[in-house]
């Protein structure tokens, strides 16, 4: 089994593309629906090596799950990689400042998803 | 709204349209008209609604097509996945959500800069759009192969906003395209 990668966005059409594209490059993937629930998974699944996640969601965006998860002792070791229809300088300085270590802008172009996913899972 | 908005809006709207279709593999897809309307009911089957804002432009963008046209635009076809209720009604939203943010992308590489909200999807058989108050709407109709897209835009811009040239093609420095993986 490949490294486990969990996939955090609130549209189900792009958690199965991103899932379908991780697990043909050799990847295990879980999903969830936003920032607060991917924080839960992380918390039931302490062998995530990598997370990626949307920015704009409901509930807790990323960028907030960003902060969140980098401000917990027991999993901020954990690489994230921002996925996002949205593309702006001011954005991405933010996900960076927040600790995301790359950015994705969809639609993904899947050769570029599982390399980023393949240097940041460790 | 300006005329020298309007046009850039319908510009780049339509700019946007353009790389969602082709996106999805499609091509036959080409606009018809972005006639200023007031009020608008309009027949509907999914409509997907999405705000934004900034403090010289805000309103929302809807989203206005039949499940036909979500189900053959669908990526699950790609990845050999059926395409239910649910799948058609998700893509709705991602379809607003994704040209919204192309809308906002080119406005941003111009120094139009706005936030933006997360997409709710309605259907039904019927819903009626009135424009904001001191704002305008833009009917935008696109026809294809898969049924018509109507795309609203509903606008209240600072009287003192104007959009001028719009470069379609324009990267600020550390942005990233369609596609684009930038790792830190």
């Amino acid at each position: 089994m490949g490294k486990k990668i969990l996939i955090v966005d609130d549209s189900k059409t792009i958690r199965q593309q991103v899932s379908f594209t991780l697990a043909k490059g050799g990847f295990e993937v879980i999903e969830a629906e936003d920032g607060k629930d991917g924080i839960e998974k992380l918390k039931a699944n302490t062998d995530v090596a990598l997370v990626i996640s949307d920015v704009n969601m409901p509930n807790m965006n990323g960028l907030e799950m960003v902060e969140a998860i980098k401000a917990a002792g027991s999993y901020s070791h954990i690489n994230i990689i921002m996925l996002t229809t949205e593309g702006t300088p001011e954005l991405i300085e933010r996900a960076k400042a927040a600790g995301a270590k790359g950015w994705l802008v969809k639609p993904f172009k899947p050769e570029q998803l599982v390399a980023a996913a393949t240097k940041l899972a460790g | 709204m300006s005329d020298q908005n309007r046009r850039v809006s319908v510009k780049v709207m339509e700019h946007s349209i353009d790389a969602f279709i082709i996106s999805t593999g499609g091509s036959s897809y080409k606009f018809v008209d972005s006639p200023e309307v007031h009020r608008e009911t309009v027949d509907v089957r999914f409509a997907s609604i999405i705000g934004f804002s900034s403090s010289s432009f805000k309103g929302s963008l809807v989203a206005i097509c039949e499940s036909d046209f979500l189900d053959k635009t669908h990526p699950n076809h790609q990845m050999g996945m059926p395409v239910g209720p649910d799948e058609i009604a998700d893509w709705s939203s991602e379809v607003a959500n994704q040209h919204l943010g192309r809308v906002k992308n080119i406005l941003s590489a111009n120094d139009v800069k706005f936030d933006m909200g997360t997409p709710t999807t309605v259907s039904g058989r019927t819903m009626q759009l009135t424009e904001p108050k001191e704002g305008i709407m833009l009917k935008l109709t696109f026809v294809g192969e898969h049924g018509p897209l109507d795309v609203f835009f509903q606008a209240v811009m600072d009287k003192n906003l104007i959009i001028k040239y719009i470069d379609l093609e324009k990267q600020p420095e550390s942005s990233a395209a369609e596609g684009d993986s930038i790792l830190f």
